[in-house]
């Protein structure tokens, strides 16, 4: 019996490879995440950041994720890149407690409902506060996404920016709608 | 060492077995290799599009993956993190308190009764258990030892609980559900984490955790763990000898050693001591002894995992481990090797089907030595032959089919599986989810699960009974009978065919329900059957009266469970829940009792965020009586005050069972490896500090 078992196993396992090249071709329109991406790594050009944010010249840059990763392999595009002589890196994490020092924190959408004791928590933390929460930066967060007809825009607190001493690029500025909020 | 098949044979079948497992392995690789280079390209582009190209991309919707669990069509709860911090639980199965639809009844101070609807029993035989994909279910007696399994609770991500069968993705033993508990990545747990308290019932416990990250890409974290628990209480207010204690460590390593690519290694050892009351019986008034004893628990285990990835379309997964238990007591000394593999390959074939397939094989080694009958006493359950050997062989296939994108999904999909003792066995499943919009999913299934055999129902002789022999003819020379219940080698699985059906909705921003309903048809459960008495002359004369398990019985089951998450302000959550459980016996008595569950269960929790960086977390829970075991219904409350005085310090001052000295949830069922005591009330303190 376990002889036949094992047969239908192989077979399985033999016919199987063989379909998968055919059965994985891939689409590729690009996701919003993944433009969202590529804003991040782009605000590691255009933010400044304050004294103190890195210990030395070439300290990493980090990106960390609060809750759900919404890039997936997305962020492999990332692996290797450097910017003003800084590595990249991406730290994802679970919860408020796990969150280790980081440049960027871009807030998921699962944290939807922990918005305000995020933003309380990394009150004067040296991080650029990010999300596609909406009203995110209105809340007290840094940068917020919104997509208007298929396209993707910034909402920028500035008050939130200059509490945490970050300087942004008035190249991105110009292209943002700049909003107040607590 | 007795084999049910030859071993040549069954070494030769291994070997094949592995190589061709490997030989799948490798060309799927190859395949996905070639992939990922060609669809990497786009993405990397995309970061070197200047910020003003950037503000001009036309984009498509967000993609749907985390929506994944409000689509199940499963009846699923996930405890976070938060969840279990909040909860002021201190171990694992006191976690699971929380989950609706769960039984949870803590037997003594060191032993748990878990399962999920009905069935519930020190060794509930039918909830598969699973730790980062390791089975913590035992084949020596079918079941989950729930002293043996932990973790630093801050390490773990969340525990999925699903309720109904899960057996053709998860594996056998998956007939009442799976409980499937997941440990961070390692990337999460960086820095220093230091914590530690004490209190009545806790005694002591401390735990200290560090992760760093070894290059750009690796990282891990080492973690070791201790606690004491206090001594028990029986129902009559003496004092009961569980005194625990119990240190274990760990570590996990998780790697990206090139794109797509993930490594996991982790593995864990413990040894502690814990106090039990055992029984035994004698051939002589009274008949039945007691006295108390130290078990001694000790373990560990070693796990890999390498998970290949190609976007979003297809995952390969390989997994082996090895774990390693052992218990010892006055009873019998009792140790468990297990070692694993498997393979799993999952398809997205876009847009509609996503496929997943996967073999495995896991093999048991078992022995379970009685040490009371070297001292002249009656062993309680000896089993023949000592040691054994079980090899289980898996394979499974499932499609989830989107026959309207988003809307409606269909899901098929079966297990086929070979055990030692019953062969194949065959466990599919169907679902259906309707989703009419984003707040609303409807669901149906109908599958069909197992209970594979363990080494319980085939090779114990269940000492449970002694008597005066009540015939007097022989009782001058018999003067006593032994009642037996012997291990069939002709076991059967016993077997579920389910149907649920379930709805949730988040009608609101701030609320959501989940509602489920379940009706069980079981049929193959065991019972016991009488056989003809007959005399023993060892270690005196006497009679045995014996009974021979026989999988013959039929039980419907049918239940709903309620479960709802209210946050009518953002600084207040409140959640309820409602199980409703009915057991019907077809026909004659089983082994378990229609009602050691209860018929209704209730809890409501409530979590409030305070100024100041307060937290009030609070929970009552009802269970209804177990009328077959005399055990009257309880309620029991538990509150826990959490501050963060500074952002890396977590004060916590935490009272479980607040309103009850003490009551009992289980036990007086018989074949309890040790006497059952009650539920204290405990309050602690405790101290968090992270860096």
């Amino acid at each position: 019996m376990k002889r036949v078992f094992l047969h239908i196993l192989l077979i399985i396992l033999m016919l199987f490879p063989g379909s998968v090249s055919n059965l994985a071709a891939a689409t590729a329109s690009p996701e919003d995440s993944q433009v969202v991406l590529a804003f991040l790594y782009n605000f590691t050009l255009f933010v400044e950041w304050p004294e103190g944010a890195f210990n030395s010249k070439d300290d990493p840059i980090i990106i960390g994720i609060i809750g759900d990763d919404p890039f997936g392999e997305g962020l492999h595009s990332l692996k290797g890149r450097t910017v003003n002589g800084r590595k990249v890196l991406v730290n994802i994490f679970k919860d408020i407690q796990d969150v280790r020092v980081c440049h960027i924190l871009f807030v998921s959408d699962s944290e939807r409902d922990r918005v305000a004791t995020i933003v309380a928590a990394f009150r004067k933390s040296k991080m650029l506060l990010v999300s596609r929460i909406p009203d995110f930066a209105r809340r007290g967060g840094t940068i917020n996404f919104i997509t208007t007809s298929n396209k993707i825009g910034l909402e920028i607190n500035l008050e939130a920016a200059k509490r945490e001493g970050l300087t942004i690029n008035s190249r991105l500025l110009n292209m943002s709608k700049i909003i107040s909020g607590s | 060492m007795e084999k049910i098949m030859p071993e040549k044979l069954n070494k030769l079948l291994g070997v094949v077995f592995v190589l061709c497992l490997l030989l799948s392995v490798g060309s799927v690789a190859t395949v996905l290799a070639g992939e990922a280079e060609e669809s990497a390209k786009p993405k990397d582009d995309m970061l070197n599009l200047n910020v003003e190209d950037l503000f001009n991309i036309e984009v498509t919707s967000v993609s749907k993956k985390t929506q994944k669990l409000a689509n199940a069509a499963a009846a699923v709860f996930v405890i976070t993190q938060d969840d279990i911090r909040r909860s002021g639980a201190t171990s694992i199965p006191e976690v699971l308190r929380i989950v609706p639809g769960l039984e949870v009844a803590r037997i003594n101070a060191t032993r748990w009764a878990i399962s999920s609807r009905g069935f519930n029993h020190l060794y509930a035989n039918k909830l598969l258990v699973l730790m980062d994909g390791r089975v913590l279910y035992t084949p020596t007696v079918s079941g989950v030892d729930w002293d043996l399994q932990d973790t630093l609770l801050e390490d773990i991500d969340r525990i999925e609980v699903i309720r109904g069968p899960g057996a053709t993705l998860w594996g056998d033993n998956a007939v009442n559900g799976v409980i499937n508990i997941m440990t961070k990545h390692a990337q999460q747990t960086q820095g220093a984490l230091v914590t530690g308290g004490a209190g009545n019932e806790e005694r002591g416990f401390g735990g200290v955790r560090y992760g760093a990250r070894v290059g750009d890409d690796s990282y891990y974290r080492i973690y070791a763990k201790y606690f004491n628990r206090d001594k028990g209480v029986d129902s009559m207010g003496h004092e009961t000898p569980e005194q625990w204690d119990l240190a274990r460590g760990g570590f996990r390593f998780d790697s990206e050693p090139a794109r797509g690519n993930a490594l996991t290694i982790q593995g864990d050892i413990f040894a502690g001591k814990a106090g039990e009351q055992l029984q035994t019986v004698t051939l002589a008034p009274p008949f039945t002894t007691a006295f108390d004893d130290r078990r001694k628990q000790l373990g560990g285990n070693i796990l890999g995992r390498w998970q290949r990835s190609n976007s979003d379309t297809s995952k390969i997964s390989l997994q082996s481990y090895y774990d390693h238990n052992e218990l010892q007591d006055q009873y019998a000394t009792e140790r468990l090797d297990s070692f694993a593999v498997e393979f799993q390959h999952q398809l997205l074939i876009i847009p509609r089907n996503e496929l997943v397939w996967g073999v495995g094989y896991r093999s048991a080694w078992s022995t379970l030595r009685d040490e009371l009958a070297k001292s002249g006493r009656i062993p309680v359950s000896p089993m023949n032959p000592v040691s054994r050997q079980l090899d289980f062989y898996n394979a499974f296939l499932q499609d989830e089919i989107a026959l309207v994108p988003e809307q409606l999904v269909f899901t098929i999909g079966t297990k086929l599986e070979h055990n030692d003792y019953t062969g194949f066995e065959l466990q599919p499943n169907v679902r259906l989810a309707w989703m009419p919009s984003e707040k609303h999913t409807l669901w149906g299934a109908v599958s069909r699960a197992v209970r594979t055999p363990s080494r319980l129902d085939s090779d114990s002789r269940v000492n449970y009974a002694a008597g005066p022999n009540p015939d007097p003819v022989t009782n001058s020379f018999l003067p006593s009978y032994l009642a037996v219940i012997f291990g069939n080698k002709v076991v059967k699985a016993e077997n579920v065919i389910a149907y649920e059906a379930g709805y949730r909705s988040r009608p609101l921003d701030w609320l959501s329900v989940d509602i489920s309903a379940f009706y069980n048809v079981y049929k193959n459960l065991q019972t016991g059957v009488d056989e003809t008495p007959f005399v023993e002359m060892s270690p005196t004369p006497h009679i045995v009266v014996p009974m021979r398990f026989i999988n013959v019985n039929e039980e419907n089951v049918y239940g709903a469970e309620v479960a709802a998450n209210l946050k009518p302000v953002e600084s207040w959550r409140i959640i309820p829940g409602y199980t409703w459980l009915h057991m019907q016996q077809v026909n004659g008595p089983s082994m378990s009792g229609p009602h050691d569950n209860p018929q209704h269960q209730f809890s409501l929790r409530s979590e409030v965020d305070l100024p100041y960086a307060l937290e009030f977390d609070s929970a009552l829970y009802y269970v209804d009586n177990l009328s077959s075991q005399g055990m009257p219904s309880y309620v029991r409350v538990d509150a826990r005050l959490g501050w963060k005085p500074l952002k890396n310090l977590e004060l916590a001052l935490v009272g479980q069972n607040l309103f009850d000295g003490s009551h009992s949830e289980f036990g007086g069922i018989f074949v309890l490896p040790s006497l059952p005591s009650q539920v204290e009330r405990s309050i602690y303190g405790k101290v968090t500090w992270r860096y």
